[in-house]
């Protein structure tokens, strides 16, 4: 067991170095391209301009929400007017027994 | 080229400066990489991520150290990241098999055959590089970068920042547990486990 041992732990001691495939070069120069065409992209859509545009579009929607949601004054008072109008149908509204 | 002109010449963004740092250390790096990570697809991309860290961190690259210790150092790193992120993900393709997403893939270790080892050496070379995997991170480092690369004890040293005497204690360390792992029997059969697949 232990001559298979000492075989097996000597087994790199005269190894040679591996070399990289033929293609490295070129392939580590379309990679750095691809790269470099990926952050300009990344970089563009945060741009000044682009930003304060989506602000922009933001805030205008904001807007356009806010002014088209109703009135809560309006509508408390046409909830006043129908309960009125529901207690003089009925006979609800109270006298004074004075009259 | 001296080494200073190529640093310089790197750093004013040098096309022709840059292909021969490629030429010089394509060699070195590779090899590193690929002894750590023993897969040869991802060695290749992990060598091409080297040398883009290295073309864009070169303006920072202080001289303390030489460019070649800098350069087999960014390349242990990232093939270290690279082992992290491999066992991350591993894990979490297991949790998803469990929970039944089938397309989860758990990776399925081999041998490794490394292409600089010598013919009858091949299968005795495939189980130590297996053992070698079962050791801690700078042990395995340290083994790898002396016996794959050749490099001295006060060069290993060197790339990892620690002393010669340091390198001597874990390289002397990381026999002993590839000795302790080697005689065990259940290491075989879990070797042959793998030759299997």
């Amino acid at each position: 067991m232990t001559r298979n041992t000492d075989k097996i732990l000597s087994s790199l001691d005269h190894m040679t170095r591996a070399t990289a495939p033929e293609q490295f070069y070129a392939g580590l120069r379309a990679k750095m391209e691809r790269q470099q065409s990926n952050a300009v992209i990344y970089r563009s859509a945060l741009k000044p301009a682009y930003v304060t545009l989506v602000l922009c579009i933001f805030l205008a929607i904001n807007i356009f929400l806010l002014a088209g949601y109703p009135n809560p004054e309006i509508k408390q008072v046409s909830t006043i007017s129908d309960i009125q109008a529901f207690a003089t149908e009925y006979g609800l509204i109270s006298q004074s027994p004075i009259q | 080229m001296t080494e200073s002109e190529l640093i310089i010449r790197l750093r004013e963004g040098n096309e022709e400066a840059f292909r021969e740092l490629v030429t010089t250390y394509r060699d070195p790096v590779y090899n590193t990489v690929l002894s750590i990570v023993q897969q040869r697809e991802d060695a290749q991309d992990i060598a091409q991520d080297v040398f883009i860290i290295v073309f864009r961190s070169v303006q920072h690259f202080a001289g303390n150290s030489t460019l070649s210790t800098w350069i087999y150092r960014i390349a242990v790193n990232s093939s270290l990241d690279h082992l992290r992120r491999k066992k991350r993900r591993k894990r979490f393709g297991f949790i998803l098999q469990l929970f039944g997403d089938e397309n989860e893939q758990v990776p399925v270790e081999g041998d490794f055959n490394h292409p600089g080892v010598q013919l009858e050496q091949k299968e005795n070379a495939a189980i130590l590089f297996l053992a070698v995997k079962q050791l801690p991170k700078n042990q395995q480092v340290a083994f790898l970068l002396n016996k794959t690369e050749g490099l001295s004890y006060s060069e290993v040293g060197d790339i990892m920042g620690i002393s010669e005497a340091a390198t001597d204690g874990l390289l002397q360390r990381a026999k002993q547990n590839l000795r302790k792992m080697l005689n065990k029997k259940s290491f075989f059969t879990k070797a042959e486990g793998f030759s299997d697949k």
